[in-house]
């Protein structure tokens, strides 16, 4: 099972990545989203993904005593999931932004003239 | 401290000024002056406010330094109106001194805390070696001027980042061989120690009255000066003593053998400079107060002899339009005051008794005789190099007075101009200067060297002081030595034709080679990372990423420790291997479709397959999460994607086979790195840590919550920071109008 885990978990990153790599801004879009669920997807498969119950602590009780999932990871996925909404967000404005003035639809086709003069 | 603090603010905000508005005042040169003569009268008389705040005997040093800046500052501004009067230009060469003065000033002040203060000094260390590069290539013209300075503030910078790289070290680690190592580095580089002593003689392209504060009074002292802040500390070190013995005294005998094979005013008092310097290194070096009152004398007198000199040298330039020392002659009659300063700068570097050069030499000898009896050999070198520098340096004073001034022009067409006021008045009063040290010795400079004492870790007592005559004694000898030495090579002079050889300059070649081969790699790669392309960056980017993580991730998944990865599936991992199913076609549809509705509810899939993978595996938390977020995200894709382009297929076949090349390495490298961390033990007594307070001390029963909320709380109050200026910057974005000259449309036409 952790092996398959660590396939998709690589499978997503190389989805990221290639899409990422594409000229059209979109895809640029897509890409981030897909790296921003791998990255959390590896994160929690790191901190041994089992079917263990929530990090709750029982009512009338102090400390758990069984078994719970690692709220560490949980945490900083939380975080992280936030976060790179954040990102994307922005990402994505911009990007409308940058089309919307532009016209353009490639990375390259920005820097298209710069360096030449 | 009070006002005092303030002194290199001032000196900026005045070359703020001068730059400012310095171009309505150049016809009255004098009056650039005048910031810098109050400002030194000040410190002079501020002499209370800083020795000994809370009865820590540190101060001396600093103040003494301050004064001699600002002091020479005034002077050197004064020479500089009468040398720059051709300059249209000149308040630029103005405003950089003011500015100059401040970033050394600056060093000087943060010296007065040594402990806590190096950081300070470390910043105004860098300030100096830009104010220092822009004063040498002032000549902007000029294409040696240029390379000059590139090459002092290559070296300078070089030995900067050594000195911050070796106060991080000291800070954290006290005083070891690396601190002490990298420290030394960086004093030496800037105070042009053997083998960094070229670049200084390359300053000698900046314009005279720079060369006369900043390479002989002032900037190439801040080495020796660090040094001496920083004695009291680091002399405990074993190598302190024997480097600095060595180093000094081998930039002392090389700086004045180079001397004698050089012609040229200024490079000659460049070499002489190099020399001085290793001297004051050498003294340094021995740890008592007699050592200490000789580096008090010697800085002083030679700062005043040498600055006279330096403005000589720059006043026959600018009358007769060569430097070079065969071609001038019998100048006395027509610069009387400037032979008058010359012989009195002269007599004191020649070490006649009754002036402070000789007050120097004698003591040095005193210092460097006494420590014989702990120092053995080393210390014998040391006096020998210092005899043999004696005797060059009193070459030197005969060639620049009697040589100079005396006899007969050997070029009767050459009718020198006539020398103005303001550059013959400046060096006669530092050549006078040098004279009521002596005379004057009680009413202050008896007490600036007993402060020099104090800042290197002696008590305030003078075992000699500033005196005209100290005896018949063996330190006598070696001044009489050296004088003999110095009429005798000048008696040969006249015969003795050296050329400008090849051994002197092959320092300054190989930095020059060395530069060159650094320029011409660092273009070499440039053009090859550098190609514009932003998608080409990006792949590189990534590629690096892969390799660099495979490799690592490979290493620690090849440790033999491994414990067993969970690799069965059984009909129980259905739920499971479902989710997976749906996150990987989720994915794949979005890398391929053409379509972008699809391509948004694809990202949606793959979204809501995670929060069921976190459903499944204990964490609710995160899975309510990522269905608000996944929402959101796939909300915002559908609003604006319809109003972007169509989705295109990549078509060259090359940029597609090298895309799947590297997004495939970061897959596989990711993938064993995931396989790696799994397999690796984890610590969990964080985890623990935290679960056992949750409740007990957060009165929380979710941990997760708890953590975020509390154990982490300034974190996710930073995280909240972040979303905010994203929000700002989505509004501002949305909100800005459409206008027709946008800077973006341009590059786009």
């Amino acid at each position: 099972m952790d092996a398959l885990y660590a396939v998709v978990v690589g499978f997503l990153f190389a989805i990221g990545v290639y899409l990422i790599l594409q000229r059209p801004l979109v895809k640029l879009l897509l890409g981030i989203a897909v790296l921003g669920n791998a990255a959390n997807l590896m994160i929690f498969v790191s901190s041994g993904a089992r079917r263990l119950p929530p990090p709750l602590i029982p009512d009338g009780e102090k400390v758990v005593t069984t078994p719970i999932a690692d709220p560490i990871a949980q945490a900083l996925i939380l975080t992280a999931i936030v976060i790179g909404f954040g990102v994307l967000a922005f990402a994505v404005v911009l990007v409308h932004r940058v089309h919307q003035t532009s016209q353009i639809d490639g990375f390259d086709e920005l820097t298209e003239g710069v360096g030449t003069e | 401290m009070g006002l005092l603090s303030f002194a290199p603010h001032f000196c900026f905000l005045v070359a703020a000024l001068i730059s400012l508005g310095g171009r309505y005042l150049a016809r009255l040169p004098l009056l650039f002056a005048v910031p810098a003569a109050g400002l030194a009268t000040f410190l002079a008389t501020s002499q209370g406010q800083v020795i000994e705040p809370q009865g820590v005997p540190l101060a001396g040093l600093p103040w003494v330094f301050m004064v001699l800046i600002a002091a020479m500052g005034t002077l050197v501004l004064v020479y500089a109106g009468g040398y720059s009067a051709e300059d249209p230009k000149r308040f630029r060469l103005f405003s950089l001194l003011y500015a100059f003065m401040g970033a050394m000033l600056g060093v000087a002040q943060a010296g007065l805390d040594p402990i806590n203060g190096l950081f300070e000094l470390f910043v105004f260390w860098e300030l100096t070696s830009l104010t220092s590069f822009l004063l040498i290539g002032y000549k902007q013209g000029d294409e040696a001027a240029r390379r000059s300075a590139r090459q002092a503030l290559l070296v300078t910078a070089l030995g900067g980042l050594c000195l911050l790289g070796g106060l991080i070290t000291y800070q954290n680690e006290g005083v070891t061989d690396l601190s002490l190592a990298l420290i030394l580095l960086g004093a030496f580089t800037k105070s042009a120690q053997v083998p960094f002593h070229f670049w200084l003689p390359g300053a000698m392209k900046a314009p005279t009255p720079v060369s006369a504060y900043l390479h002989s009074a002032t900037m190439v002292k801040a080495g020796v000066f660090l040094l001496a802040v920083l004695q009291p500390q680091f002399a405990v070190h074993p190598a302190w003593t024997p480097t600095l013995l060595v180093v000094g005294g081998v930039t002392l005998a090389l700086g004045a053998v180079a001397l004698c094979r050089k012609t040229d005013l200024k490079q000659l008092l460049a070499y002489s400079t190099v020399a001085s310097l290793g001297g004051m290194v050498m003294l340094l070096a021995i740890p008592s107060p007699l050592a200490a009152e000789a580096v008090g004398i010697f800085l002083l007198a030679h700062a005043l002899y040498k600055g006279a000199l330096f403005m000589v040298a720059g006043a026959v330039d600018h009358a007769c339009g060569t430097r070079d020392i065969h071609r001038l002659g019998g100048l006395g009659r027509t610069m009387p005051v400037l032979a008058v300063a010359s012989a009195l700068a002269g007599l004191s570097m020649f070490g006649l008794p009754g002036t402070a050069g000789f007050a120097a030499k004698e003591l040095g000898s005193k210092a460097l005789l006494k420590s014989q009896e702990s120092l053995g050999a080393l210390a014998t070198g040391g006096l020998g190099a210092w005899a043999l520098a004696g005797g060059i340096f009193g070459l030197l004073a005969l060639m620049l007075t009697v040589r100079l001034f005396a006899g007969r022009a050997p070029d009767p067409d050459n009718h020198p101009h006539p020398v103005p006021l303001s550059m013959s008045l400046p060096p006669l009063i530092l050549g006078v200067a040098g004279f009521l040290m002596i005379f004057l010795a009680s009413a202050g400079p008896q007490q600036w060297v007993q402060e020099v004492q104090a800042s290197l870790g002696h008590r305030r007592e003078l075992k000699y002081g500033w005196q005209a005559w100290y005896g018949v004694d063996a330190a006598l000898g070696v001044s009489v030595g050296a004088w003999a030495l110095a009429l005798a090579l000048f008696a040969l002079w006249p015969r003795w034709k050296p050329d400008t050889s090849r051994w002197t300059t092959a320092a300054t070649d190989t930095a020059h080679k060395l530069g060159r081969a650094v320029l011409s790699v660092g273009e070499r790669v440039t053009r090859v990372t550098q190609s514009g392309s932003l998608t080409n960056y990006v792949a590189l980017t990534w590629a690096t990423v892969a390799g660099v993580i495979g490799v690592v991730a490979w290493r620690l998944f090849a440790q033999p420790q491994n414990p067993g990865l969970n690799l069965t599936i059984t009909a129980k991992s259905a739920p499971e291997v479902l989710v997976l199913i749906v996150m990987v076609v989720g994915a794949g549809v979005a890398a391929i479709t053409q379509r972008r509705l699809f391509a948004a509810l694809s990202i949606g899939a793959l979204g809501l397959g995670v929060a069921v993978f976190f459903l499944l595996h204990g964490a609710p938390d995160l899975a309510m999460t990522q269905i608000v977020v996944d929402t959101l995200t796939v909300l915002l894709i559908v609003l604006v994607f319809f109003r972007l382009p169509r989705l295109v297929r990549q078509t060259q076949v090359w940029r597609k086979t090298r895309d799947v090349i590297i997004s495939l390495g970061v897959g596989a490298s990711m993938t064993v790195f995931t396989l790696a961390a799994m397999g690796s033990d984890r610590p969990v007594d964080t985890a623990q840590w935290v679960a056992e307070r949750t409740y007990t001390e957060a009165y929380g029963r979710n941990i997760v919550n708890v953590i975020l909320v509390d154990f982490r709380g300034i974190d996710t109050m930073g995280e909240i920071a972040v979303l905010g200026i994203a929000a700002f910057g989505v509004t501002a974005l949305l909100r800005l109008r459409n206008r027709e000259n946008l800077p973006t449309t341009e590059v786009a036409e």
